[in-house]
C-alpha cells in the first residue's frame, strides 16, 4: 500500500501552485462580492461549532485584515515563498474563518481546510519556488511516492463518500431532490429545455452517484485517466452552471490534476536527483489523518434517528447537495415573572442566509434560543424562557414540527451528544 | 465509464418500463416568462398606474383647495376622500419593493408607508418651514403625515382653521410638499416600470438569486411579514420585548382606516399568490406554478385552506376603529395574527423549497 519508491517532486510543486492560485482567486472573489462584511461583520450573532465558541468574528477592520493575511499566505503558497510560514498561516486563517459561523459551512471549504493542512506537512516548496531561489540548498528533485498518494487518497475519500451518501431511497428511487432542482433550471442556455424532461432527474441522480463512486479509481488508472478527467471537467462545469456553488467546480477541477504524473520514464529520470527525507513524526500525523478521514463520515451510525432530519453527524462527511430542506421557525420569548410571551422577528438578528440555515438545523435552533435568552434578559425580560414552533420540509414532503413547541430550548446545550430536543420525523 | 453507461442504461429502461401508463409523470415545463409577463402587465403596472393616478387627483385637489389660502369643511372632505382612495390603492403595491422601487431613502413603501407618524417631527418641520423632505425621517412624510395632517385633530373645524389664514402658510406648504413628493415617488417608479424595467423583469426568468421570481417571492414574503408583524403584531403588543399593547402604533391611526387597509393588504398578497384578480381575471402566478411542480398540488391545497381561515378570522371583526378594538377586544385580532402566522411556512419555506428558488447569493454546497 505505502509506496516508498522515489518519484519526481514536480507534480506536488505544480499542485501547490495550482492550489495557492485558486485560493488567491477565492479570497479575492469573497472580498469582491462583499461577503466579508455581509457574512462576518454585519451579523449581530454567529453560530460557532461546539467547543469552538472562542472563535469569534474579528469585526471591522479585523476581518478585512484576516482576509488580507489569508490572501497573502495563499500567494505565498502559490509562489513557494516563505512556504513553511505561508502554508501554516493560510491553513489557520482559512480554518478560523470557517469556524466562526456554521451558517456558511460548505463541504468544499472543509476540503480546502484539509488540503491546506496537508500542504503544511509536505515539502511542496522544494521545487519551482521562491524559497529555492532564495536558498538553493532547499532544492530537491524526488520524494517518496506516498506523499502524492496522500492527496490522491484524500480526493478519493471526498468523491467516494459523496457517492456512498447518494445510495439512498430518496436519491435513487424518488430522484429527490433533483426532481425539484432540475425543472427550476429551465432557463439555462443550451441545456435549459432539457431540464424539464420528467425522466432527467433519475438520469442525473444515478449518473451522479456512479460518477462519485467511480471517478477516483478511473483517475488513478492510467488507461482511463484522460476520459475520467474529461468527465470531471464536464460534471463540474454542468453542476457549476446549474447550481449556485461558487468556486467548488474550480477547486475540484484543479485538485484532481494530482492524478496526472509525469510518464514512467521521466519519473525514473528526475527521481535520480536529490531526494527529500520525510521525518517520521510527519508520516505518523499523515497516517492518523487518513484514518480519521476514513472513520469520521461513519459517525452518524452512532446517533439515533433520521440523519437527514436530526443532522447528527451530517457535516464533515461529504454529504453534498443531498437534500432539499427548508424551515420556518417562530421563536417566542417568555417572561418568567409576568408569563407574557413575545414573538421574535428573526430578521432583526439574523441575515437571510443565517435564518434560512437556522430554521432547519437542530443545533442552530438551540444556539439561537440561547442567544435570544441572553439578548432579552439584557433587555429586561425576567428569567426568559425561549420556545419555538419550527416547521421543516424535507425533499418536498409536507412540513413537520421539528421541536416540541412547549420546550424551553434555552436550557438545551449543543455538543457531541444526540440532539435530544428534536421530535422524531 | 462503461459502468456508468451501463447503470444509466439500466436506470432508463427501468423507468421507461415503469412509467408507460398514462398516469405517469409529465414534464414540468411551467412558463415562468409567461407568469412574469402576466404579473407585470395585469398586476404590477396597473397597480402603480392606479396608485399614481390617485396621488395625482389628490395633489390637484389640494392645490385647488388651498389656492385661496383657506380650507373649508367641504374642501377638507373632498381631500379626505381622495386621500382614502390613495391609501387603499397603495396596499396593491405593497409587495413590489424591488427594482425601480428601491430609492435613495429606502424602498418606495418605506418612503411613503412608514408609520406611525412622528407628529412632533411634522410640527417642528412646519414650524421651521422645512419642506425639503429629502432625508431618512420617513415618518414625517408619506401617507402617515397625510393621515395626521388631514385627520389629526378633534374636529373638522379645528383642522380647517389650522390650514387657513396667513399664519398657516407653512402648514399649507408642508401638506402640498408631502403630496408632491408622494406623487413624484409613485410616478418615478411607475414610469421606470413602463419604460425600462418591464422588459428586464420579464427577461430574468430564472430561479437564481436576483431573478424576478426570486425577487417577487422575497418581497411577497417581506410584505406579508410586515403586515403580520408591524400592522398587527406591534399594536397588539405581541412582539418580543413589548410589555403592553400599543394601540396608536397602527397604520392610518387618525383616519381610522387601519383595519380596512390591513384587509386590502392581505387581499393583494392573496391576489399575487393565486393570480385570481379582484376583477375576475385569472392569470398564471405562484399557484399555477406550484400546480406544475412535484408535490405542488398538496401545498396549494394547504395554502388555500389557510388563506380561507385568515379571511374568516378577518371577517369576524366588524369594520371598526382598530385602536378601540385593541383596547377593548384584542382577542379577535390575536386570533387573526395566529392564523396569519400559520400561513408563513406555506408561502415562505415550503413554496421556495418546492420551486427551487434561491433566496441568497451566497454559495451553496457543491457537487
Amino acid at each position: 500500500m505505502i509506496d516508498h519508491r522515489p518519484m519526481s517532486l514536480a507534480p506536488l510543486a505544480i499542485l501547490r501552485i495550482t492550489f495557492g492560485t485558486v485560493m488567491v482567486i477565492s479570497c479575492a472573489r469573497f472580498a469582491w462580492l462583499g461577503w466579508i462584511k455581509e457574512q462576518y461583520i454585519d451579523p449581530v450573532v454567529h453560530f460557532p461549532y461546539a467547543g469552538f465558541e472562542w472563535v469569534v468574528s474579528l469585526g471591522d477592520p479585523g476581518m478585512y485584515v484576516l482576509f488580507g493575511v489569508m490572501a497573502l499566505a495563499a500567494a505565498g503558497v502559490a509562489l513557494g515563498a516563505w512556504y513553511r510560514i505561508s502554508s501554516v498561516v493560510f491553513f489557520l486563517s482559512f480554518t478560523y474563518v470557517e469556524l466562526i459561523d456554521k451558517t456558511y459551512y460548505l463541504n468544499h471549504y472543509y476540503f480546502v481546510s484539509i488540503a491546506a493542512f496537508l500542504f503544511c506537512l509536505v515539502p511542496a516548496h522544494r521545487m519551482f519556488s521562491i524559497d529555492v531561489m532564495r536558498k538553493p540548498e532547499l532544492r530537491a528533485d524526488a520524494m517518496p511516492r506516498w506523499v502524492l498518494d496522500v492527496f490522491k487518497l484524500q480526493i478519493a475519500i471526498v468523491y467516494v463518500f459523496a457517492g456512498l451518501a447518494k445510495i439512498n431511497h430518496a436519491w435513487l428511487i424518488d430522484a429527490m431532490p433533483l426532481r425539484i432542482w432540475l425543472p427550476a433550471q429551465s432557463d439555462l442556455p443550451l441545456i435549459g429545455p432539457l431540464m424539464t424532461l420528467w425522466w432527467l432527474p433519475w438520469v442525473f441522480s444515478w449518473a451522479g452517484m456512479v460518477f462519485d463512486c467511480s471517478v477516483p479509481f478511473l483517475l488513478w488508472n492510467r488507461r482511463t485517466r484522460p476520459y475520467a478527467y474529461a468527465a470531471v471537467i464536464v460534471f463540474h462545469l454542468i453542476t457549476g452552471m446549474m447550481f449556485q456553488i461558487g468556486v467548488f467546480p474550480l477547486v475540484m477541477i484543479a485538485m484532481t490534476l494530482v492524478y496526472f504524473e509525469p510518464g514512467a520514464a521521466r519519473t525514473e529520470h528526475s527521481s535520480s536527483g536529490i531526494p527529500v527525507r520525510m521525518p517520521r513524526p510527519l508520516t505518523i500525523i499523515l497516517a492518523v489523518h487518513v484514518v480519521v478521514q476514513l472513520v469520521l463520515p461513519w459517525r452518524f451510525l452512532a446517533y439515533p434517528g433520521d440523519l437527514f432530519w436530526n443532522e447528527d453527524g451530517y457535516r464533515f462527511s461529504w454529504r453534498v447537495m443531498l437534500m432539499e430542506k427548508a424551515g420556518t421557525a417562530m421563536f417566542t420569548v417568555w417572561d418568567g415573572k409576568t408569563g407574557r410571551g413575545g414573538i421574535v422577528d428573526n430578521s432583526q438578528f439574523l441575515n437571510a442566509h443565517q435564518e434560512k440555515q437556522m430554521s432547519m438545523q437542530p443545533d442552530m435552533i438551540v444556539q439561537y434560543a440561547g442567544f435570544l435568552r441572553n439578548e432579552f434578559a439584557r433587555r429586561g425580560v425576567t428569567r426568559p424562557r425561549v420556545t419555538a414552533d419550527v416547521w421543516v420540509t424535507l425533499n418536498g414532503a409536507p412540513a413537520r414540527r421539528m421541536v416540541d413547541p412547549q420546550r424551553d430550548l434555552a436550557q438545551d446545550e449543543i455538543g457531541i451528544g444526540p440532539s435530544a430536543w428534536v421530535l422524531a420525523r | 465509464m462503461r459502468r456508468a453507461q451501463l447503470a444509466l442504461g439500466v436506470a432508463m429502461v427501468l423507468l421507461t418500463v415503469s412509467c408507460t401508463d398514462n398516469s405517469g409523470p409529465v414534464d414540468s415545463n411551467f412558463d415562468r416568462t409567461g407568469m412574469l409577463t402576466a404579473i407585470a402587465d395585469k398586476i404590477i403596472i396597473p397597480s402603480y398606474n392606479s396608485a399614481s393616478a390617485a396621488a395625482a387627483v389628490l395633489t390637484t385637489k389640494c392645490q385647488g383647495a388651498l389656492a385661496d389660502q383657506t380650507l373649508d369643511v367641504t374642501e377638507l372632505s373632498e381631500l379626505r376622500d381622495a386621500a382614502r382612495v390613495l391609501m387603499r390603492r397603495t396596499q396593491q403595491i405593497a409587495s413590489f419593493n424591488f427594482g425601480p422601487a428601491e430609492g435613495d431613502f429606502g424602498t418606495l413603501m418605506q418612503e411613503i408607508g412608514t408609520f406611525p407618524c412622528d407628529t412632533s417631527g411634522v410640527e417642528s418641520r412646519i414650524g421651521s418651514a422645512d419642506t425639503l423632505l429629502t432625508d431618512f425621517r420617513r415618518d414625517t412624510r408619506g401617507l402617515a403625515a397625510l393621515d395626521y395632517l388631514l385627520w389629526g385633530s378633534q374636529s373638522d373645524e379645528q383642522i380647517t382653521a389650522l390650514f387657513s389664514g396667513a399664519q398657516a402658510a407653512s402648514r399649507r406648504a408642508y401638506l402640498q410638499a408631502v403630496m408632491i413628493r408622494l406623487l413624484a415617488e409613485l410616478e418615478s417608479v411607475r414610469t421606470q416600470w413602463q419604460l425600462t424595467y418591464r422588459s428586464i423583469f420579464i427577461s430574468r426568468s430564472g430561479t437564481d438569486a436576483g431573478s424576478s421570481v426570486s425577487l417577487l417571492f422575497n418581497e411577497l414574503n417581506k410584505s406579508f411579514e410586515l403586515l403580520k408583524n408591524f400592522k398587527l403584531g406591534l399594536p397588539l403588543g405581541l412582539r418580543a420585548g413589548q410589555t403592553t399593547t400599543e394601540p396608536t402604533k397602527i397604520e392610518a391611526y387618525y383616519s381610522g382606516l387601519s383595519y380596512e387597509l390591513l384587509g386590502l393588504h392581505f387581499s393583494s398578497i392573496e391576489e399575487i399568490w393565486s393570480g385570481r384578480l379582484s376583477d375576475g381575471t385569472v392569470i398564471p402566478s405562484f399557484r399555477d406554478y406550484l400546480l406544475a411542480v412535484v408535490n405542488g398540488p398538496r401545498l396549494v391545497e394547504d395554502t388555500e385552506a389557510q388563506m380561507v381561515r385568515i379571511d374568516a378570522a378577518y371577517g369576524t371583526v366588524s369594520q371598526s376603529q382598530m385602536d378601540v378594538l385593541i383596547r377593548t377586544n384584542p382577542q379577535a385580532l390575536v386570533a387573526l395574527h395566529t392564523e396569519m402566522q400559520k400561513l408563513t411556512r406555506f408561502i415562505k419555506s415550503e413554496m421556495s423549497s418546492l420551486l427551487g428558488i434561491s433566496i441568497t447569493y451566497s454559495s451553496g454546497d457543491g457537487d
